[in-house]
């Protein structure tokens, strides 16, 4: 299943896709793992960022390479685009914003669309929030199509392994395989800076809005 | 048109197109740069010709460059198809058809997500031409083609199917009448990929109903049995899907096949394949949704239930298995432990949060199985015993480790069916128990862990006995079995063994007394050895132990158990430690089941509650100072121990206050920005109200005026919680301060009475706490209060027959008599209601509220010269049985004045 360019290791590698609404959590998630290289500092995805996440099991070491796509609509790139050659996937929402739950049905539908029959994780993100929007008894879509669902929190890491674990169960087609020792977190807790955030935000919208230089015009006429 | 028709792609522009998408889907390439040069070309109004140019020719590109050329076109035509110009439109929808017949699977499947999209947008009728090339590759015999316009047509049923019910202009039947004939054909095609995508779907119409579906049910039925055995099991879960979905939204389509429905959905149960067998178990709580007759389906029964239980096994790959073999010298890890909260206190009835539990969210055959057998259990009742206790109590009898799995699943079944068939059962009760016992001590811990749970299952019926010699010894069987069970060293049987117990405590409350110190010598052995994650499950556990059995807990013997410990760790943790939370909970619990007896815990309890909100206070505004992390959380759990050491110490907490400057902590707390600091603050003002007035009057004003801004806001419905609080605490202070509450009497009272008028949507405490408060104010000030009375009389007499009897209650009708005196008249346009108000008491007890009412009754008799008028209570156990006769109600033996027994002085 490599693609060009892909750098290859010696170990069991998978394609990992990661979709859902802006502000789900994606890129928090992903990054809680901390034996990528990646910056800290938050950015908004723009296309996709793809991350190298190592896990040890007890059938040796293996390989998610973690497609973590862009969920706001401005910055999608190539969106489902993405998803080619995707041999699992995790669709994210936030328990604390309703909207994000009635837009999973689309996400897998799309994900369903390009890559078929793949083992797919829904994860409800943000539940130590106190105030939260979507139960867990009103979760009911993975249901109705045989998805894995958990709970999990970026910001405490609770739950973080559980949907990777799933997912190397399913494609190693090996129910007891197990995580033998844990990655290595970043520590719980540790607040991104909302103002940074925003800014940062502001910044790429500035970007997106300037025009582009015109050296390639007369390619289309 | 002809331009479209001669638009060419330039050499160059696809090489560099075709080489920005191979980065784009690369792994290692700068994606930003990508997206900024995708945002650049996408600026070129050919852009989505270039693509769909690769898309559809560019032949020796490697396909998954061409799949994403038509991705990004799809994505690209649903923002902005409608404003391209029609030759582009024209170009590319011509260009997409060819495509349907490609040789490669992921050209076809993707050509069908296109199409879809621009039907979305232009509608069926906006593409002249589509619907003759779907039929045209539909009937070609061809796969590649057969297969492109499935996959197209299923992805339009999928997305849009109402589209295919419109007349389009020029054509003379609608698609759907067009298409469902084709795809019932398909039904019987020789490939499985046609069989599964024409199935798939007619089944996305069931929702819709079109009359073209309705009028063809027979056929589309006959089509679902002739595919019920297919031999692909992606089209067998197709068909059980269809039967459920039927069966939800049009169950008597079904009713004339119902047998044979059943027939095939009880094989489909046994079905190889778990995700089909999984998608007919669903049929069971459709079907008993559908209101058929329960006796269609009770013949079958025989032969169902074993299924269940068979599909009650744990599957290889249940997580469960993995999961149970953690032992208890394991630490948990962050990634274990779920976020917990603290529910802020709340004075009333609170509408009961549901708790979140992660198994809830556990969906696969075996818990549908289960899900299954308990909705059989509550729908046939006992009738169902028959066929299943032979096999469940074989399943029971086995010993050898082989079969642990099906023992198992016998213990989930008796916990399943405990409801349900409890009338049955129950005779049997004390053989249930004999055979669960031993299983708490089996090797394997999902057993030991699932008999916690059948037990807990059992324990109101087991309770219920407690009476009976026999009983009661059946009830300490249980209740030390899972007290041994608490001390597993294995985490799951700990924490299933836990949650059981509490259950058994809140049924069995008071009856736990004799066996305390047994008890508290498990729970706190337990809270000496577990994890952080079971270690809550303990505090629950106290906390549940302490409000079950009330001031029993009060003796040396227990608190010698209990205290030491709490305490130690209570010194042990530092102001930061969130596992503070759990341990302040607790103690509000043992406080207030303590009362008085807690006086000699009071004052560390007392002053570490100050320190934590000073701390959290100061920590707020200077973190670095406060040599902490602001968190809320600390000051809500400290205001809510105040709360209960001043419920349960009552005016003993009266020196504690003194000696604190808990007064300016508070009032900062009440006028907080957060709401669960102003909740939880406003009932500590309500209680120490009740308890120690005097030491917040040098305050009182600020007090009332953040306590009445809670009611006066436009967000009432988000803060309902803190208003309901705020007005309770309002009530208490008007009682106790009296005159001095008039300054904002007359703000709160018209903060009021919205509230009683429109009801609708409201929490009923707060409508309840409403009615009281207004009572409150009008008892201290009925001066001010009583001249508005017609304006509120009728909605709030309303919603003061709904509240039972108590202490608050009877204040309230103080207000309501005070009122009457004052201004008489101002009752008269609802006199009705009053009586009525009057009416929902059970009993005064309260002599002089009870003359008070009977000299309001009076006075309005003597204004209208009346004949005998008796004001009845609601009888208990029958309804609504009051008679109106003019303006008063009477019906004599129920008489609130003179209780049948005469003719009322009246």
């Amino acid at each position: 299943m490599a693609l060009p360019n892909q750098q290859t290791v010696d170990y069991p590698s998978f394609k990992l896709v990661i979709v859902g609404d802006g502000g789900t959590g994606k890129t928090t998630f992903v990054k809680r793992h901390l034996t990528g290289e990646f910056e800290k500092k938050y950015e908004p995805t723009i296309g996709v960022e793809v991350h190298p996440l190592d896990f040890f099991t007890n059938c040796g070491k293996i390989r998610f390479y973690c497609w973590d796509t862009a969920g706001q609509e401005k910055f999608g790139g190539l969106r489902d685009g993405y998803y080619i050659h995707g041999q699992c996937a995790i669709i994210m929402f936030d328990v604390t914003a309703r909207l994000t739950y009635k837009n999973v049905p689309t996400w897998h539908r799309d994900l369903c669309r390009v890559c078929e029959n793949i083992p797919i994780v829904l994860c409800g993100n943000k539940v130590d929030v106190k105030n939260r929007q979507v139960k867990a008894k009103q979760v009911t879509f993975h249901r109705k199509k045989n998805l894995q669902y958990y709970e999990i929190s970026a910001k405490s890491n609770y739950n973080f392994e559980k949907p990777f674990l799933y997912l190397a169960r399913k494609l190693a087609g090996d129910p007891n395989l197990h995580f033998v020792e844990s990655p290595a977190l970043a520590p719980p807790e540790v607040q991104i800076d909302l103002a940074a955030q925003q800014q940062h935000e502001a910044e790429l919208a500035a970007a997106a809005n300037q025009p582009l230089p015109d050296d390639d015009d007369d390619v289309f006429e | 048109m002809a331009a479209s028709v001669l638009w060419q792609p330039k050499e160059e522009g696809l090489r560099e197109i075709c080489g920005l998408l191979e980065q784009s889907i690369s792994p290692n390439s700068d994606k930003s740069l990508i997206w900024q040069q995708l945002q650049h070309y996408s600026q070129f109004p050919d852009f989505n010709n270039y693509l769909t140019f690769i898309f559809a020719h560019a032949e020796g590109t490697p396909v998954e460059i061409r799949q994403a050329a038509g991705l990004l076109l799809k994505n690209n035509l649903r923002n902005a198809f409608k404003s391209m110009s029609p030759s582009n439109q024209q170009y590319i929808k011509s260009e997409l058809l060819p495509s349907l017949g490609a040789a490669d699977r992921h050209i076809r499947t993707t050509v069908g997500t296109i199409i879809s999209v621009v039907v979305q947008q232009g509608g069926v009728s906006g593409w002249r031409g589509l619907l003759q090339a779907l039929l045209q590759c539909l009937d070609s015999n061809d796969l590649n083609h057969m297969e492109g316009a499935m996959d197209a047509l299923s992805k339009i049923c999928e997305d849009i199917p109402q589209e295919l019910e419109l007349d389009v202009p020029g054509v003379a039947e609608r698609p759907i009448n067009v298409f469902l004939p084709r795809l019932f054909k398909f039904f019987q095609s020789p490939h499985a990929s046609l069989r599964k995508l024409s199935l798939g779907s007619v089944n996305q119409f069931i929702m819709l109903m079109p009359t073209a579906l309705l009028q063809s049910m027979d056929q589309y039925l006959q089509g679902l049995f002739v595919l019920a055995h297919d031999s692909t099991a992606e089209v067998r879960k197709l068909v059980c899907a269809a039967f459920v979905q039927l069966i939800e939204v049009r169950p008597s389509v079904l009713e004339p096949h119902l047998g044979n429905i059943i027939e095939y959905m009880l094989q489909a149960n046994k079905d190889t394949d778990e995700e089909v067998a999984l998608e007919a178990c669903e049929f069971w709580s459709a079907y008993s949704e559908a209101q058929f007759r329960p006796e269609s389906l009770s013949s079958f029964l025989p032969r169902l239930i074993p299924v269940l239980l068979s599909n009650m096994v744990y599957a290889e790959d249940d997580e469960s298995l993995a999961d149970a073999e953690e032992d208890e010298s394991f630490p948990d890890r962050d990634q274990d432990l779920k976020p917990r909260f603290h529910a802020s206190r709340f004075h009333g009835a609170d509408d009961a949060e549901d708790d979140d539990d992660d198994i809830v969210n556990i969906w696969n055959l075996r818990k549908c199985s289960a899900a299954a057998l308990d909705i059989f259990s509550n729908v046939f009742g006992d009738d169902i015993l028959p066929t299943l206790m032979p096999s469940v109590q074989a399943k029971l009898a086995s010993t050898d480790d082989a079969t642990w799995k099906e023992r198992e699943a016998a213990v989930l079944a008796l916990g399943a069916i405990a409801e349900g068939c409890i009338s049955g059962l129950y005779p049997h009760l004390p053989e249930i128990v004999s055979f669960l016992i031993p299983l708490l001590d089996d090797k394997f811990p999902l057993i030991r862990s699932i008999t916690c749970w059948t037990l807990s299952r059992y324990s109101k019926f087991i309770v219920q006995g407690i009476g009976h010699p026999k009983g009661h010894e059946q009830f300490d069987t249980i209740l030390m079995g899972l007290l041994r069970r608490i001390l597993d060293t294995n985490k799951r049987v700990q924490e299933a063994a836990c949650s059981a117990f509490a259950t058994l405590e809140e049924e069995a409350a008071e009856e736990l007394a004799p066996r305390l110190e047994v008890i508290l010598q498990h729970l706190l052995c337990a809270f000496g050895r577990y994890q952080k994650r079971n270690l809550r499950i303990v505090y629950d556990a106290i906390g549940t132990l302490a409000d079950a059995v009330g001031g029993e807990l009060n003796q040396p013997r227990y608190l010698d158990i209990l205290m030491p410990p709490l305490i130690a760790k209570w010194q042990q943790l530092s102001n930061a430690d969130k596992d503070l939370f759990p341990l302040l909970e607790c103690f509000t619990s043992i406080a207030q089941a303590l009362g008085p007896g807690f006086s000699q815990f009071a004052e560390p309890v007392f002053q570490r509650c100050i320190n934590l909100i000073q701390t959290q206070q100061l920590a707020k505004v200077d973190a670095v100072s406060a040599g902490v992390q602001y968190d809320k959380e600390f000051i809500v759990c400290s205001l809510d121990l105040l709360s209960g050491l001043a419920e349960g110490l009552g005016a003993g907490i009266e020196t504690l206050v003194a000696q604190s400057n808990l007064r300016d902590l508070l009032l900062q707390c009440c006028m907080d920005d957060t709401c669960d600091v102003r909740q939880s603050a406003l009932a500590l003002l309500g209680d120490l109200a009740r308890v120690c007035p005097a030491h917040l009057r040098p305050r009182l004003s600020e007090f009332l005026n953040a306590a009445t801004k809670q009611l006066n806001t436009p967000e009432l419905k988000e803060t309902v919680s803190v208003a309901n609080n705020a007005c309770w605490a309002i009530g208490e202070l008007a009682v106790k301060v009296h005159q001095e509450i008039s300054p904002v009497v007359m703000t709160v009272v018209s903060c009021l009475v919205p509230i009683l008028q429109h009801t609708e949507g409201i929490n009923k405490s707060l409508i309840e706490n409403s009615a009281i408060t207004l009572g409150r104010l009008a008892w201290v000030c009925p001066e001010l209060v009583s001249p508005h009375m017609e304006h509120f009389m009728q909605s709030w007499c309303i919603a003061l027959s709904m509240i039972r009897d108590d202490i608050e209650k009877e204040d309230a009708f103080r207000g309501l008599c005070a009122m009457v005196r004052a201004n008489p008249s101002g009752a008269l346009s609802s006199l009705v209601y009053m009586c009525k108000a009057i009416a929902s008491w059970h009993e005064i007890r309260s002599e002089d509220l009870h003359n008070e009412v009977c000299q309001v009754l009076l006075g309005y008799k003597q204004e209208w010269s009346m004949g005998a008028v008796h004001v009845c209570f609601r009888p208990p156990g029958e309804g609504q049985v009051i008679e109106v006769s003019g303006l008063i109600m009477y019906r004599k033996e129920w008489c609130v004045i003179c209780g049948g027994e005469r003719e009322c002085l009246l």
